[in-house]
């Protein structure tokens, strides 16, 4: 197996807090990995320390072999890792079909095209078109994005992430807020992305049951650092992780 | 399923339409229509027996307040980065017209070149700094910028008149030939104006229009998708500080002389009320609102010592009565149509 996403000894503090400490664990290629943890316990730091979005106070991030730390998030984007956000991020005045197309004309790097009739950009639409159809929200594609439901957002933003065409998609609590029926509908179509296109998918998730339903490994931290890692049997065993996080439930 | 079958569809669910199809190709011809009507009358009223020099002279400054305000809300209502300085452009615009055409050459054209070459270094100099900021720090440090090109007026007194102003520019010429500022010069207005909206048009409609939109909705998010949002927040502020700019330059030429006046900050603030009473979610809104902050500057103050009385209270009433400008009153009627 290859490893898309190298983290090591990875901190960050912030004004004496270490927020993340000495994190160090690596992502394999089409494996669902997930990081779990109490609030507070780093997830989201971790989530830029990996995606650009932080600078680490020390430590290394590796992209397929890439030293990629210190640099800005166009960057991570640009080498296939592109992350969704805890709180549904997407253009609420633009159309379903523009949110993705943004991305997917970003990721074919033609931001800068004069081209006036949008449309007509083929390998675009279809690359829309297919995303939108993956992601079953084909039939809402003109609508403006801000009257979408909320389970509709959450959707839209893994279909936002989809159309950069990711090597790895760091999901950040994609089940935040969303109804039993639409989680069903995100975690098959999260199974389904990998299984069709052989995404890796790096899981931020406080759906315990989900985590350990859909996980390849997972990673538990505890108060910035890392206390697990191992695959869902090994961690349902762990003694630290039943003290600290599980056996608290 | 197809563009109808959705429509109908949200429709039966109640849902809002508020579709990015749903201006189709008719509410978009009718109004370019009305446009290229409205254009076409202003182009042709000086020729009639209503018109006289007096007319000629203010609806040509009303227009070239419409290029003002016009390149001010794009830059507002398509990236969302609301300046509040963008008369230091108009103003130098004008400032290097006027001794470009001193100095150099009364050809209009090559002035509006020139200065176009200007204004594009200056304004991506100053860009650099500005858009790496975005909400109240950007608002707050263009202001800063418009003061900073005031006071070089009278640092550079010597070049600039000063608080006398730059006076004594040429009647400017059209490839060797005097057009002075009459009917031709009018009509020069016009064509500038006209293309002026067509760029803006052109552009919105483009993938970079998008990723400027993009930018205004989530700058965060349009980071994360690649979006480099310092070159695109670099390139509209740019684009609009060099169309603000062309309109000085018609300006100085077209009014013979300029003062420090032009660039205060007054001066940009009267700008951006102009455009957002137009409505920045049009393009062809702000430019309506300033040329017609413009006349009813020039005809009330006429008589009435206290405009800003009259533009504040103006504004508040389209503010509350109409929050999507002129421009937004337009496509709501093109929408019910």
């Amino acid at each position: 197996m290859t490893t898309v996403l190298r983290a090591s000894g990875l901190s960050k503090h912030f004004h004496g807090l270490r927020a993340v400490s000495n994190v160090s664990f690596s992502v394999e290629a089409g494996s669902i990995h997930s990081v779990i943890g109490s609030n507070g316990a780093g997830k989201t730091t971790l989530f830029n320390l990996l995606s650009g979005g932080l600078v680490p106070t020390a430590g290394a991030v590796e992209v397929s072999g890439k030293s990629i730390t210190n640099r800005p998030p166009e960057y991570f984007v640009a080498l296939g890792v592109v992350r969704t956000f805890q709180i549904t991020s997407i253009f609420s005045e633009l159309s379903v079909w523009e949110n993705v197309a943004l991305a997917v004309r970003s990721h074919l790097g033609r931001n800068y095209s004069l081209r006036v009739k949008k449309r007509s950009d083929r390998q675009v639409s279809e690359s829309v078109s297919e995303i939108l159809r993956s992601v079953n929200l084909a039939s809402r594609s003109s609508v403006v994005a801000g009257s979408l439901s909320h389970g509709e957002r959450r959707v839209l933003e893994l279909g936002i992430g989809l159309g950069l065409d990711p090597t790895i998609m760091l999901l950040d609590e994609p089940m935040a807020g969303v109804s039993a029926h639409d989680r069903h509908v995100l975690r098959d179509l999260i199974l389904n992305l990998r299984k069709e296109s052989g995404l890796t998918v790096l899981l931020v998730e406080h759906d315990v049951e989900l985590v350990f339903d859909i996980s390849d490994r997972i990673t538990v931290m505890h108060q910035g650092s890392v206390i697990a890692d191992g695959s869902p049997a090994a961690i349902q065993q762990n003694e630290a992780v039943r003290a600290s996080y599980l056996g608290a439930r | 399923m197809s563009k109808k079958q959705t429509v109908v569809k949200d429709r039966a669910e109640g849902r809002v339409e508020r579709s990015a199809k749903a201006t189709p190709n008719l509410k978009r011809k009718l109004s370019v229509g009305l446009i290229a009507l409205g254009v076409l009358t202003l182009a042709v009223f000086p020729l009639t027996a209503a018109s006289n020099p007096y007319y000629e002279a203010l609806f040509g400054k009303a227009m070239i307040w419409g290029i003002l305000a016009g390149s001010l809300g794009f830059l507002v209502g398509q990236s969302g980065l609301v300046s509040f300085g963008h008369a230091a452009w108009y103003g130098f615009g004008a400032y290097a017209g006027g001794l470009i055409n001193i100095y150099i050459t009364s050809d209009i054209l090559a002035s509006l070149m020139l200065v176009a070459v200007l204004t594009t270094f200056a304004s991506v100099v100053c860009g650099l700094v500005l858009t790496r900021l975005s909400g109240i720090s950007f608002a707050i440090l263009t202001l800063a910028l418009g003061q900073v090109v005031y006071s070089a007026v009278f640092v550079f007194s010597r070049f600039t008149g000063g608080e006398d102003g730059l006076n004594g520019v040429p009647l400017p010429t059209l490839l060797g030939v005097e057009i002075g500022v009459g009917y031709g010069f009018y009509l020069l207005i016009v064509g500038v104006l006209v293309l002026t909206l067509i760029i803006l048009y052109v552009l919105a409609a483009t993938p970079m229009g998008s990723t400027w939109k993009a930018i205004r909705e989530n700058e965060l998010r349009s980071r994360f998708i690649g979006i480099r949002v310092y070159m695109e927040k670099l390139v509209i502020y740019a684009l609009t500080s060099v169309l603000a700019s062309m309109a000085g330059v018609l300006y100085v030429a077209f009014n013979g002389a300029v003062s420090p006046e032009l660039l205060q900050w007054q001066q940009s603030g009267e700008v951006l009320v102009a455009a957002i009473t137009g409505g920045t979610g049009t393009i062809v809104g702000p430019a309506l609102g300033g040329a017609a902050v413009y006349l009813l500057h020039q005809t009330i103050s006429a008589s009435f010592r206290d405009w800003p009385i009259v533009l504040g209270v103006g504004f508040i009433l389209v503010i509350i009565l109409l929050p999507q400008g002129i421009g937004g009153l337009m496509s709501r009627r093109e929408r019910k149509s």
